[in-house]
């Protein structure tokens, strides 16, 4: 019973979305006509750096100048960037939503590290993957929790980190790929707490000692250990690799179509890897078979 | 043979000079010898200086490069002890020792080493060039652990591991690398917790060093100014030379100790020990000889160490580059022997030549004074042929002249300044009756008689300062006496001073005599001349009087057209306008007699239909007060009757006034009168009463009507002015009369006015004559009326006039010869 009236709000929820999103439209046709794309982002990382430029900055730009729009960067946080897009206040619950309201469109397309977790999926359409990602445990260098030994297998590496968690207090943020529900952290008997501050700001919190531990996706850990060297440790992952891309409306395939012909284009041409080796030069060593990868 | 006398003078001449040539040359040659002594002294002394100069460069020279070298490679060290001390490469080595695996974070440590190494290599420039070819870390054990690629000639074998292993003991240090000799290897420690850990190594080219420090640039053939010095660096007791293939460093061999005059030798430092290997002791001057370029040269040496490092500096000068360091004294004897040799040398060919230049010195001499002679009877020749010349151009000019003053016909003469003749033309030889040979030689005394002779010697006389003209009369031989124009004249020799005079003498008789006949011309003609301004004057004056009259008929005739068109303009009006007062004063008459006989039908009429018609006509006669239109109607139409008849009589005035005309035709003086006094009324209803004692009898007379009114009207205007003047404020009296005198009409015009002053009663007729002011009078009525009426009519006007009691014009016009 329980499970049939959630799959009714769940269909509810997507007709609910899907429906005034389709009226809104905001698709290829549309942006060429009003002759600007809106960029929804959220500074983070290297991907949107907040002194306007960054990876997805940069992706973005080159993408405008390809359908022949002005490009204008929206900025807005990680708790309404998907409202932001859809038009729909969502609330995500583990992997479901739920829809709470309307909220007014204020962008078109997602790009800033939007990592694909299938919540978000069910309210997004989601690019090629764009970056890769994996969510790693970090503490300060001090910490009395020291790295794991790397098993050569994932699963018994999660495992690992995991069992050192219990009674340890864990920062995470909730509406991002960071919530730790998402990575069952409470299972395993680590207290959890949502971080109130900018992504960004994670690293030096745990220096601070804000927390025992946090969890941070791969680039975010990468430019944490360049910018704060000596000074934080990488204790393992808690998550499988994981994939990043670009949100579109579901009402907007179009564009998601032409995004991704353009992805597949400055793939081969190398202008992406030149950007990624510019903003990330370290995530060649972890992750090389991504960018040896070919797109069609 | 002719033989020149100064040929004996000329030997006497080179026996002296050569004698003298020898004292001059003795003290010549000791002032010479003098004088190259102390230059080879200044030079010896100069040398020394220069030499120790020499030095001393060369050895500031290297000590600066050294210290250059130094601090750089000091810098060098600095930059990797700041890597390896630095917090990146500590992270790395930290998160490893904690256990971070390169799965999970310890490659982002490492790649952080990498970036602060691309950094570094990018930021550390020596001349924009990047000073670290390739920088590596290395752990414990020699393994690669990050590295920058930018250099492949920098590779590091494992044969060299100890010499890194070496400094381990210190922060930092500069390794050679045997099997790469082109760079040298700048090397840190890193260290942790007391241990080393890895080093941080950075390959430097020594090329930039020579380049940039020791300013040597490579070209193809090796480096420049090869062949005048160059130096070398010497790490562990070897000397790494830039340029191995040209020259072999170890084949140097020690010649000497590079002493100079002065016994100085250069010393660095304490230590003048030998190197062992090379056998270049340090801190002095050594000259080396070995090959260069498969040639042997000699060296100079100067090798210094660097501070606290055992790396030292050779400065290697090739020996034949510096003329300055060749010893001053060898070069002070060989510049004596020189300059004695060359002192002797001098004198033996100078004794020798010296008879040869005294034979040489005759025969130059005989030939320049053959030259001088041949110059000098070429001068003659052409003087003489110049003179000849002169000669027969004066002798052309005096003929010329002479035919010059004979073809003239007056007496030209010329006399020196005693006044004797020294000759004369044709004329004054007919003059005399003389040749000029027989005048020449003579005085005026004895060429005159002794009147004409005192009188050309008194003009001579006054003449010898100035140029004098006068006139003469002279006597002919033949007795005929002429006047002449004489002009004497001074001449002067070419400095000025007088010679005597020139005397012309011009036959001016008739001249004169015609001269005289035309100032009597003149005379006759300067009176005709006076008497004909004369006339032409008192024509013009007539013209004017003339023109001024006819302009003022004219002006007249054009007002009397004037005239006479308005009056037919007024007249037609007037006459309806007055038939129209008339018919409207009769009628209103006969309306009258109605307005009463209407008063008289209200108290008839019995019908009261009729009452309020009635008592309306009688309420409307009352509002406009018929009373009072009965009583003043009449009296306005007859008002206005009396006006229209009053513009009648002025319209006749004016018709009769202006009726004038080419002809004379019989006029009424009486109604001419009055009607010249209606048109001009304005000129004295102001002034004046009028009082008419017109004689109604008087006969018509014929005349020019418009011409005589005219008349009688300037005579009214000047009675009325003459009133005006005594009375400004007040009225005179004019009294016009008429009677018939005899055979003419006379008409009196009398005023009270203020009289005509005796002095100008006789100006009074005259034209433009006014005493009125100016613009108020032209001065032509009087004038006009004495014209018209005693040349027109044959009559008379005059005057009787008292000064404050008034003036009477009298007018007579002859009726019979009008009736004629």
């Amino acid at each position: 019973m329980k499970k049939q009236l959630f799959f009714i709000s769940f269909v509810l929820a997507i007709f609910s979305i899907a429906i005034p999103s389709a009226m809104a439209s905001g698709d290829l046709a549309d942006i060429k006509e009003k002759g600007v794309l809106r960029h929804l982002g959220v500074p983070y990382a290297n991907f949107i750096t907040g002194s306007g430029d960054g990876l997805s900055v940069e992706v973005m730009q080159l993408f405008s100048k390809r359908i022949g729009v002005k490009y204008e960067y929206v900025k807005t946080s990680w708790g309404t960037v998907i409202n932001d897009l859809v038009g729909k206040k969502i609330k995500s619950i583990g992997e479901d939503v739920k829809i709470l309201g309307e909220t007014p469109i204020r962008g078109d397309v997602i790009n800033n590290g939007l990592t694909i977790l299938p919540w978000r999926q069910k309210v997004v359409d989601y690019s090629i993957p764009t970056f890769p990602s994996q969510v790693w445990l970090i503490t300060r260098a001090d910490s009395i929790l020291k790295p794991i030994k790397p098993s050569g297998d994932i699963n018994r590496d999660i495992k690992s980190v995991k069992a050192m968690l219990s009674g340890k207090t864990v920062l995470g943020k909730v509406g991002t790929c960071l919530d730790p529900a998402l990575y069952h952290l409470e299972e395993v008997g680590a207290k959890t707490a949502s971080f109130g501050g900018n992504l960004n700001d994670l690293a030096p919190a745990i220096i601070s000692n804000a927390a025992d531990a946090a969890i941070l996706d791969v680039p975010d850990a990468l430019v944490a250990l360049e910018k704060w060297s000596g000074q934080i440790l990488v204790l393992g992952p808690v998550s499988k690799p994981q994939m990043m891309g670009v949100g579109f409306r579901k009402s907007s395939p179009n564009l998601r179509k032409e995004f991704n012909r353009f992805l597949s284009e400055i793939w081969k041409n190398g202008t992406y890897i030149k950007l990624v080796k510019k903003y990330y030069p370290a995530v060649f060593d972890y992750y090389p078979e991504f960018f040896q990868r070919e797109l069609n | 043979m002719y033989k020149l006398p100064f040929y004996t003078s000329a030997n006497q001449i080179v026996k002296k000079r050569g004698k003298w040539q020898r004292i001059s040359f003795f003290v010549a040659a000791i002032l010479l010898v003098v004088f190259v002594g102390s230059l080879l002294g200044s030079n010896y002394f100069t040398l020394l200086h220069q030499k120790k100069m020499v030095l001393d460069r060369i050895n500031t020279n290297l000590n600066g490069r050294v210290e250059a070298v130094s601090y750089f490679l000091d810098e060098r060290q600095n930059d990797a002890a700041k890597v390896a001390t630095g917090k990146i490469v500590g992270a790395y080595f930290s998160n490893k020792a904690l256990g971070m695996s390169m799965a999970y974070g310890l490659k982002g440590s490492l790649n952080n080493v990498v970036n602060q190494f691309k950094h570094l290599t990018k930021t550390t420039l020596l001349k924009g060039k990047p000073i670290y070819k390739r920088v590596v870390l290395f752990d414990i054990d020699g393994n690669v652990l990050a590295e920058t690629k930018s250099c492949t000639q920098c590779q590091f074998k494992k044969n060299n591991w100890k010499k890194i292993e070496q400094v381990s003991h210190m922060a930092s240090g500069i390794v050679f690398d045997d099997n790469n000799p082109e760079h040298i290897m700048v090397v840190a420690t890193v260290g942790k917790l007391g241990e080393t850990v890895g080093f941080v190594v950075g390959w430097v080219n020594l090329n930039d060093i020579y380049e940039q420090f020791l300013c040597l640039q490579k070209h193809s053939s090796g480096y420049a100014n090869l062949a005048m010095n160059f130096i070398a660096l010497e790490v562990d007791e070897k000397i790494i030379s830039p340029y191995p293939d040209i020259i072999d460093i170890s084949s140097l061999h020690k010649r000497r100790i590079f002493n100079g005059s002065s016994g100085h030798v250069y010393r660095n430092s304490d230590s003048d020990e030998f190197s062992h290997k090379i056998h270049i002791p340090t801190g002095g001057f050594f000259v080396f000889e070995g090959d260069i370029a498969g040639k042997k040269e000699e060296f100079l040496v100067l090798r210094l160490m660097f501070p606290n490092r055992d790396i030292s500096l050779i400065q290697f000068v090739k020996l034949s580059s510096i003329i300055d360091l060749k010893s001053p004294k060898n070069l002070l004897i060989l510049m004596l022997i020189i300059s004695f040799g060359v002192l002797a040398v001098v004198y033996f060919t100078i004794q020798r030549n010296i008879k040869n230049h005294v034979l040489i010195a005759r025969l130059d001499e005989a030939a320049i004074k053959q030259q001088e002679i041949i110059k000098a009877n070429e001068s003659l020749r052409k003087e003489v042929e110049q003179r000849k010349e002169t000669e027969k151009t004066l002798t052309d000019k005096r003929a010329l002249l002479q035919s010059l003053f004979d073809s003239i016909p007056d007496l030209i003469f010329y006399k020196n300044i005693d006044s004797i003749y020294l000759g004369c033309n044709k004329t004054f030889e007919d003059f005399t009756g003389k040749t000029e040979k027989n005048i020449i030689g003579l005085s005026d005394y004895e060429l005159f008689d002794s009147e004409t002779a005192e009188l050309f010697s008194e003009y001579g006389s006054k003449m010898f300062a100035i140029t004098c003209r006068n006139e003469e009369w002279v006597v002919y031989p033949d007795g005929a006496k002429v006047l002449l124009d004489m002009l004497k004249t001074p001449y002067y020799s070419p400095d000025g001073e007088i010679l005597g005079f020139i005397g012309i003498g011009r036959d001016i008789t008739d001249r004169k005599k015609m001269e005289v006949e035309l100032r009597n011309a003149k005379e006759g003609l300067s009176i005709s001349n006076e008497s004909l301004e004369k006339k032409v004057q008192e024509r013009t004056q007539e013209l004017q009087e003339a023109y001024s009259q006819l302009s003022m008929q004219e002006k007249m005739a054009s007002i009397g057209q004037l005239s006479a068109g308005i009056a037919h303009e007024i007249n037609t009006p007037a006459q309806f306008v007055g038939d129209n007062l008339r018919f409207i004063h009769k009628t209103f008459a006969d309306m009258i007699n109605i307005i009463k006989q209407v008063e008289k039908l209200q108290n008839i009429s019995s019908q009261k239909e009729y009452q309020p018609i009635i008592k309306e006509i009688l309420d409307t006669l009352n509002v406009i007060d018929i009373e009072y239109l009965i009583e003043e109607t009449p009296l306005a139409t007859e008002q206005a009757l009396d006006g229209v008849k009053r513009i009648s009589k002025i319209v006749k005035a004016m018709r009769v006034f202006s009726a004038g005309n080419e002809e004379k035709t019989s006029l009424d003086i009486n109604e001419a009168i009055r009607s010249t006094l209606v048109v001009c009324k304005n000129e004295w209803k102001y002034n004046a009463k009028i009082v008419m004692e017109l004689d109604e009898n008087l006969p018509h007379v014929f005349c020019y009507s418009g011409e005589f009114n005219q008349v009688i009207l300037n005579l009214i205007v000047n009675a009325t002015y003459a009133v005006k003047e005594r009375y400004p404020s007040g009225l005179g009296q004019i009294t016009i009369s008429t009677k018939k005198d005899k055979n003419s009409a006379e008409i009196r015009i009398e005023d009270n006015g203020i009289g005509i002053p005796e002095k100008i009663r006789n100006r009074i007729f005259d034209p433009f004559f006014t005493t009125k002011k100016v613009g108020k009078g032209t001065g032509q009525g009087l004038h006009i009326a004495y014209s018209i009426i005693v040349e027109k009519h044959n009559g008379s006007i005059t005057f009787e006039s008292e000064e404050g009691v008034g003036t009477t014009f009298i007018v007579r016009i002859p009726i019979k010869d009008s009736e004629t």
